[in-house]
């Protein structure tokens, strides 16, 4: 059960910071960006090339100061392309539609979406592509006879400093201020002096470097990855972003762990004659969230029930 | 009095609604020739393949263009027509040991066999309930939740249809077939009427073409009717201001309810016809890919336009299944004759002769929906009204219409 839970965690983890992105987006401009899961995969596939030339991959054993230093950059470059993929796409793509009607964005994110992800294959062709190894994974004993591995410890701390810094950044620094007020009216925001292009354009950087990062982490953690990955991955984060209430950054963070830990307690399931239920049915138990929580609190979670603006 | 221009005259032309049945009754009297001179075989069998799709086309946009509701799920009603078609058409449910035969029903042994011409509202009927099952609960949420919740739904659709095969692992009786497909479904029996004798076979595609001709026809008159009547325009006004039409004494979720169900009606009718003509269902026909394909064809003929949906489900059909080939062939074919060329040329050709276009139609289809909404969000045959809603006016034609505010007011014309 430990187990289950810790294995719940570290998958959570990675929804959350791919949540994050979906929800600082939805927040200010209100669209679901469905390129999203896809620059994740990009993220994915990028770090792949700098993984391998940082590190070793015929070394038995891996110095921790390589894995460090390999993770590290690996990072900083995946976070820095997608950043600036997310900013291009909402450049090109989001910028000349943002005073249509609502259904023309969304329509234009379903077709970045299917552009990048089949540049991916195109790239990378259509199977599973194995992640580079980066570290040397150690068991260490935890709570109740479970075990929890280093690379399960690497990934929830990650994703922790990411929120709290992310957090930081919305709640306390000037930027930050700027894009909460670009969220909640645009044009008042606008008359106070706030460059709103330049906000809508930072929170694209920010959402997209954040899918970049996370996305070496995800490589780190599953260990494969295939050009459409990011496609339910985004889904579920998606969903993960709206059970903890859309346009809310805590709420993001808790329902990408809740989504986590239901994934991982639903894979496990059945046994004996029904073995395998879990695996087969674990997508179908998270679209059934999905709706239940729409249409009992569609507000999600921690979010506030606000009216439709007119 | 200003002489009209001669793009105003084009307009003019172009709208009225002479010419507009003319050319209807001009098309159809086509598509009922086609056949005559059509290479019979492959030329015959896309046109059929478009005839499905166009019905598709029709109903999303219904969804989407009358009532502006994204479905990016549509393709699972499409997925239910068919497997209903498969359930009760087909060898697949082996009754008892007696064979029990009348009119429109039989069942045995050799599973369960409802006629053509019964299942074709059966098939309607399942999708549409579908439709309402589904859409009851979430359609009260805003726009863009739904577009996502229907995703969801289309997920979750062939996924349960995968699940709930032989030996699955809930413990239930193989009711799909889950992977294995389910074949041998029936084909509509013979037809002789008069001069028409229509003998539904897999190597003839003419019974079939006429047959999806004859409900395609049916359907867009429904459709045109049912966008004039009362419940047409309560759609329409919904999705142009939702707060306006709900003080105007519209029911905001029952309207868009019947919107959802009727579209998953005319994808029931699709997947009845297209099952019926396979043979043989396939869950992996109806992923999200395919949802996507359906609004494609809606987007490109022009969201709300109903010879947009019937272009849109004509071109998609043929790109689909042989343009896009033809095309990848002749590009790497003119990319190899320019290697023979020098320098640049012969890099070029390098690259031409590579192009992977064939796998490249996801690609495709996402440029065709982010240009369309970029530059021409009306579509290729727009109409009028949609047209208007999404092409803002610009400052200078709201100075002009003033400026014809003030001329009518002074009594200038």
């Amino acid at each position: 059960m430990v187990e289950i839970l810790i294995a719940g965690l570290a998958l959570g983890s990675l929804y959350a910071i791919v949540a994050l992105g979906y929800t600082m987006v939805y927040g200010i401009i209100e669209l679901i960006n469905f390129a999203h899961g896809d620059v994740f995969t990009f993220g994915v596939f990028v770090a792949i090339p700098v993984l391998d030339r940082l590190i070793n991959q015929s070394a038995i054993n891996i110095s921790p100061l390589q894995s460090l230093i390999g993770i590290g950059v690996a990072m900083i470059v995946s976070a820095l392309l997608c950043g600036i993929l997310g900013v291009a796409i909402e450049r090109l793509a989001y910028r000349p539609l943002r005073n249509a009607p609502r259904l023309a964005p969304l329509i234009t994110a379903i077709g970045v979406s299917l552009i990048i992800e089949n540049a991916l294959f195109q790239w990378q062709g259509g199977g599973l592509i194995g992640f580079p190894s980066t570290l040397n994974v150690v068991q260490y004993p935890f709570l109740g006879g479970a075990t929890i591995t280093n690379v399960q410890i690497l990934v929830i701390a990650v994703a922790v400093l990411m929120m709290i810094g992310l957090d930081l950044f919305v709640n306390r620094t000037n930027v930050g201020k700027a894009m909460r007020a670009v969220a909640q009216d645009r044009e008042a925001a606008a008359m106070m002096g706030i460059n709103v292009d330049r906000i809508i354009s930072l929170t694209f950087l920010i959402g997209s470097a954040l899918a970049g990062a996370g996305a070496v982490i995800y490589g780190i953690e599953i260990s494969e990855v295939g050009y459409d990955t990011g496609f339910t991955l985004g889904l579920f984060a998606f969903t993960a972003a709206v059970v903890g209430g859309i346009g809310n950054i805590r709420g993001a963070m808790l329902g990408g762990i809740l989504i986590g830990v239901v994934i991982s307690w639903v894979d496990n399931l059945g046994s004996g004659a029904s073995a395998g239920a879990g695996t087969e049915w674990y997508d179908v138990v998270v679209f059934a969230i999905l709706v239940l929580i729409l249409v009992f609190r569609p507000a999600g979670l921690l979010g506030t029930n606000t009216t439709e603006k007119v | 009095m200003v002489t009209p221009s001669w793009r105003e005259r084009i307009d003019h032309w172009r709208d009225s609604r002479a010419l507009r049945r003319i050319a209807a009754v001009v098309v159809v009297i086509a598509a009922f020739l086609y056949p005559l001179v059509a290479s019979s075989g492959t030329g015959l069998d896309t046109a059929t393949v478009a005839e499905v799709f166009i019905l598709l086309a029709l109903g999303l946009n219904i969804v989407v263009g009358f009532a502006g509701l994204l479905d990016l799920g549509y393709a699972a009603f499409f997925a239910i027509g068919a497997y209903t078609t498969a359930l009760l058409a087909s060898t697949h449910f082996a009754i008892g040991n007696q064979t029990h035969t009348s009119l429109l029903l039989s069942y045995g042994p050799n599973g369960v066999h409802v006629n053509f011409f019964l299942l074709i509202p059966i098939a309607a009927l399942a999708a549409a309930l579908c439709g309402i099952l589904f859409g009851a609960p979430t359609l009260r949420l805003r726009g863009d939740y739904l577009a996502i919740v229907t995703l969801g739904f289309g997920e979750i659709v062939p996924k349960v249809i995968e699940n709930l095969g032989p030996g699955n692992s809930v413990g239930l009786p193989n009711i799909t077939n889950g992977v294995n497909d389910i074949t041998g479904i029936d084909s509509p029996p013979n037809i002789n009427l008069g001069p028409i004798h229509w003998t539904f076979q897999t190597n003839d595609p003419r019974p079939w073409y006429y047959l999806g001709l004859i409900i395609v026809v049916i359907s867009v008159i429904i459709i045109y009717r049912l966008r004039s009547s009362r419940l047409g325009r309560s759609w329409v006004a919904i999705r142009e201001d939702e707060i306006a039409a709900a003080h105007a004494g519209i029911n905001i979720t029952g309207t868009r309810l019947t919107a959802f169900a009727l579209g998953a009606a005319f994808s029931g009718f699709g997947g009845l016809l297209e099952a019926s003509r396979l043979g043989t269902v396939d869950y992996t026909e109806f992923l999200f890919n395919f949802s996507i394909t359906i609004l494609v064809m809606v987007i490109l003929g022009g969201m709300g336009s109903i010879p947009g949906a019937v272009l849109g489900g004509i071109v998609i059909a043929y790109l689909n299944q042989s343009w896009l080939t033809n095309a990848a062939a002749g590009i790497n074919n003119f990319g190899g004759w320019l290697e023979k060329g020098p320098g640049l040329i012969h890099t070029l050709g390098v690259w031409l002769s590579g192009l992977p276009l064939a796998s490249a139609k996801p690609m495709i289809f996402g440029i065709i929906l982010v240009g369309i909404m970029l530059l021409r969000p009306q579509g290729l045959l727009p109409s009028g009204r949609r047209a208007r809603e999404l092409h803002p006016r610009t400052a200078g034609e709201l100075a002009e219409e003033d400026s014809e505010l003030y001329t009518v007011r002074t009594g200038e014309i």
